[in-house]
């Protein structure tokens, strides 16, 4: 009787972390553009994408939003030919950032410098089926969420034509998977379930410069580092387990580490005219090759061995595009696009990791309230799939359909 | 304002894209190729029968690998399945002339208050070796199966390749053996005297049939430790020779008609947790019985003994003092009795046996019978055009475990692939071994028939 009996590990290779784990829901008015942001500063929200646009941003003010983010999928298992349905519900992300300049005070250095915080959530995921679907052995729920707190420095240079900016990163997560195992008691029928999960803190740093290279033609890159979410003593929890495993399957803790990925950016932003304004980014997203997934259980059995597996996710890339029009002085429409490749390997696709090169469609506008108060709304859509997606280590493959959609509104308040 | 009114409502009747789910609207249908499923006939032994740990029950029955595939085959043309039920709830086994039920995993309390998860229903030096009447208990079972005859799956517990053609007398000391193999053809058998497992299926005019025999050829012989338990000729192995008369004229009455079929190899003797879940060294000693053991063998063969785990004492005639130490590659059978082994001695101050252990020679004999019959298996299938299902190259990742479908199988003791009596299949491990054979079968007829959904499968119960 050997890992059998719980067969656990559900934990499998934690390939964590999908790029599809990146989230887009940071700053509304750039949602609407496709998310890029390295060259184009719209407002304080540019904490996320360029601390280095930062010094550009004309107004102290604040920015609370909110996206509801509802992703669908669809599984077409190859063999049984059976097709499984998602049945989580939408999901809701917050945001808040806020910024202050020194360029009132009369003179000297700091009038040069604008500091301000972010709250965000650049990464989560959220997976779910019902109890008895078809990849219940693989996983029937996962979840990730993210909430990133970025207190940012940025100052102007070279008379203004310079941006640079940085900001230190604390991470606060959480994860949970749950997973059933091949075991069942042979009264109830019920399969023994292992769901492990745990809170983690994460720290990095996000940097950027912005340069203005003429009034209509800006320039942008930026680096957020990766970071590392440790999980100390997380819970596992163990459903239906048979008396006679209570040996086997101990109640037990687990300590577990998610790689986050750099990621990288640089971007254009250009007037076209008074009204109209376009802007190109880049996005690297950057696995380590180094680093592992490491899992250690508080008691080790033969159903709870400590293990390492390599991280499998590879460097993923991603476009965007965007487009700002101007309709009056105190209305805006927007739209962009973005493709971006999938970070998941042939091979190690699986329900909770079935990303996909994908395209998606975004389109938004704003309307200024009065001088100080500003709504701005988006809307995006993108359609994933993944052909025969192969997980190797489970045995287990079949067609991936998600359409993911979000909705998101904010209000701008500046003085 | 009203611009902006107009823009918002876009985005949010957009939103109404929220309602819209993924879909996959052009799944292909399931489909026969060459081959014709209406009238399925499968012949077999213990596993494709449905006998799991250790008894045929009706739940069991209903995971056979032939009612399986039977349910598959529905989708592209195939017809009832009949099987000989039981009753709800009721399940019969047969050891040694001994009635049993369904083994399930539980704790046990041994005779040295030791505590372990055991899954025998009763330690085997205490079996009662009287056999009971079995021509009452056969007719009592035969009057309760819940589906009438004729029968699809005419797979039978204790199947000889050689019985398949032989008709089962319902008398003791019969053809297929010492009391108990017969019994289970005997409980489903047409009232004909003269019927014969292959003269039913014949009967049926099949279109189709599948072929799982060959294992029980060997089985009797390596279950009794390389027929030491006084079952005569029955225990011996079915010479090569036999076994390919057999099953080339079982085959060749089956295709008469141009049915066409699929057949199975069979799997090592390594691959069964019945020799390999107790291992050669299972005399476990304290420091103290240690020092007395080695000092009992001081005037013999000199052995010595240390705390902790220590080779078995086995007899053996041809050695000096009629008994030697158990090597590491040698195989402790699953029914050796734990009770003796832990309380009384066994394999320490009294030679273990033979009949509990299958030595190197046996071992060398079962594999190149095992090697020889699937030689055989492979040119039938050939010669005569079947889906030939290989279980054997494949089987050492189930040894070293693997997954199906996300579930993870080993080939260990209550690993999930084989059940609690060491050498027949899970439920689990029959949808997987099913859908090995649709892969045969829709790779030599062009089909496309789907796997079995594995996870409604269970591996190992507990109680």
């Amino acid at each position: 009787m050997k890992k059998q009996l719980a067969l656990l590990m559900l934990l499998g290779p934690l390939s964590m972390f999908a790029q599809g784990f990146q989230i887009h829901t940071q700053g509304i008015k750039q949602q609407a553009m496709g998310n890029a942001g390295a060259a184009y500063v719209q407002d304080a929200a540019t904490i996320y994408y360029n601390p280095g646009g930062l010094a550009f941003v004309n107004d102290n003010g604040a920015i609370l939003g909110s996206n509801v983010i509802i992703a669908k999928s669809a599984f077409l298992d190859s063999r049984a030919k059976t097709v499984s349905n998602s049945t989580g519900g939408p999901s809701v992300t917050g945001q808040f950032y806020t910024s202050y300049g020194f360029d009132s005070l009369a003179s000297g250095p700091l009038q040069n410098m604008r500091v301000g915080l972010g709250v965000y959530t650049p990464f989560g995921a959220g997976v779910e089926y019902a109890d008895d679907w078809f990849g219940r052995f693989v996983v029937r729920k996962f979840a990730l969420s993210t909430l990133n707190l970025q207190p940012t420095v940025s100052y102007s240079m070279l008379d203004g034509k310079l941006g640079v900016g940085a900001g230190f990163v604390l991470s606060l997560g959480s994860m949970t998977r749950l997973a059933d195992a091949n075991t069942a008691d042979s009264t109830s029928g019920n399969f023994m379930s292992i769901e492990v999960g745990g809170r983690f803190v994460g720290a990095g740093v996000n940097l950027g410069l912005t340069y203005k290279v003429t009034d209509d033609l800006t320039l942008g890159t930026s680096f957020r580092s990766p970071f590392k979410g440790n999980i100390k003593d997380g819970d596992v929890t163990i459903t239906n387990r048979p008396v006679e495993l209570k040996d086997t399957v101990p109640d037990n803790t687990v300590d577990l580490t998610i790689n986050f990925p750099t990621v990288f950016s640089v971007g254009a932003a250009y007037a076209i005219n008074d009204k109209i304004d376009v802007t190109l980014d880049y996005n690297f997203y950057g696995f380590s090759t180094t680093d592992t997934v490491k899992i250690d259980f508080d008691k080790n059995t033969n159903s709870f061995e400590d293990r390492v597996d390599p991280q499998e996710l590879q460097n993923a890339h991603a476009i965007m595009f965007g487009a700002q029009y101007k309709v009056t002085d105190a209305i805006s429409a927007r739209a962009g696009l973005r493709y971006a490749t999938s970070a998941v390997q042939d091979g190690f696709v699986k329900p909770d990791a079935a990303d996909a090169n994908r395209l998606a469609y975004t389109v938004g506008c704003g309307y200024n309230l009065n001088k100080n108060f500003t709504i701005d709304a988006v809307y995006g859509f993108e359609a994933v799939n993944r052909e025969n997606g192969v997980s190797d280590y489970y045995d287990f493959e079949g067609d991936y359909k998600t359409f993911a959609s979000t909705i998101g509104l904010s209000l701008t308040y500046k003085y | 304002m009203k611009i902006f009114k107009n823009i918002l409502i876009l985005v949010l009747s957009s939103s109404l894209f929220v309602a819209c789910e993924p879909k996959f609207d052009d799944v292909p249908a399931a489909t026969a190729g060459s081959a014709n499923f209406s009238v399925y006939v499968s012949i077999g032994e213990g596993t494709p029968s449905g006998y799991c740990n250790g008894a045929l029950s009706r739940e069991n029955q209903l995971s056979s690998t032939p009612f399986l595939l039977s349910e598959q085959f529905k989708a592209v043309g195939g017809g009832e399945f009949k099987q000989p039920l039981f009753p709800e709830g009721t399940s019969f086994g047969f050891e040694k002339g001994h009635p049993s039920t369904t083994l399930y995993l539980r704790e046990r309390t041994f005779c040295d208050d030791s505590v372990e998860l055991y899954s025998r229903m009763f330690d085997s030096s205490t079996f009662n070796y009287t056999p009971v009447q079995i021509l009452g208990l056969t007719q009592s079972i035969r009057s309760g199966l819940t589906v009438a005859g004729p029968y699809n799956n005419l797979a039978a517990n204790g199947a000889k390749t050689i019985f398949v053609n032989r008709p089962a007398p319902s008398a003791l000391g019969s053809d297929w053996g010492t009391g108990n193999s017969e019994i289970f053809y005997e409980i489903f058998k047409s009232t004909n005297p003269a019927a014969t497992i292959l003269s039913e299926a014949a009967a049926l005019n099949p279109t189709f049939f599948s072929l799982q025999l060959g294992n029980t050829d060997i089985l009797r012989y390596s279950k009794s430790g390389g027929n030491e338990d006084g079952g005569g000729a029955d225990d011996n192995i079915t010479p090569v020779q036999e076994f390919e008369d057999s099953l080339r004229s079982i085959v060749s009455t089956l295709t008469a008609n141009g049915a066409k079929g699929v057949i199975t190899d069979i799997i090592g003797i390594e691959s069964f947790p019945y020799y390999t879940h107790y291992k050669y060294d299972f005399l476990i000693l304290s420091a103290d019985s240690a020092a007395a053991l080695t000092n009992f063998y001081a005037a013999t063969s000199g052995y010595t003994f240390k705390e902790g785990r220590n080779a078995l004492v086995i007899e053996d005639a041809s050695a000096p003092f009629g008994h030697r130490r158990m090597l590491s590659d040698e195989f402790l059978l699953l029914e050796v009795p734990r009770d003796s082994l832990k309380c009384l001695g066994l394999g320490g101050r009294i030679p273990l046996g033979r009949r509990w252990v299958l030595d190197k020679g046996e071992i060398d004999t079962v594999n190149a019978a095992i090697d020889a019959y699937n030689a055989v298996i492979k040119q039938v299938a050939t010669d005569y055009d079947l889906a030939f299902a290989d279980g054997h190259d494949g089987f050492s990742d189930i040894i070293a475990g693997t997954y199906f479908n996300g579930k993870e199988v080993d080939a260990s003791f209550a690993g999930g692939y084989f059940s609690l009596d060491g050498l027949n299949i899970s439920p689990l491990a029959q949808a997987i071994a099913a859908n090995n054979m649709i892969s045969a079968i829709n790779k030599k007829y062009g089909s496309t028939i789907r796997n079995v959904d594995i996870n409604k499968y269970v591996g190992t119960s507990f109680k």
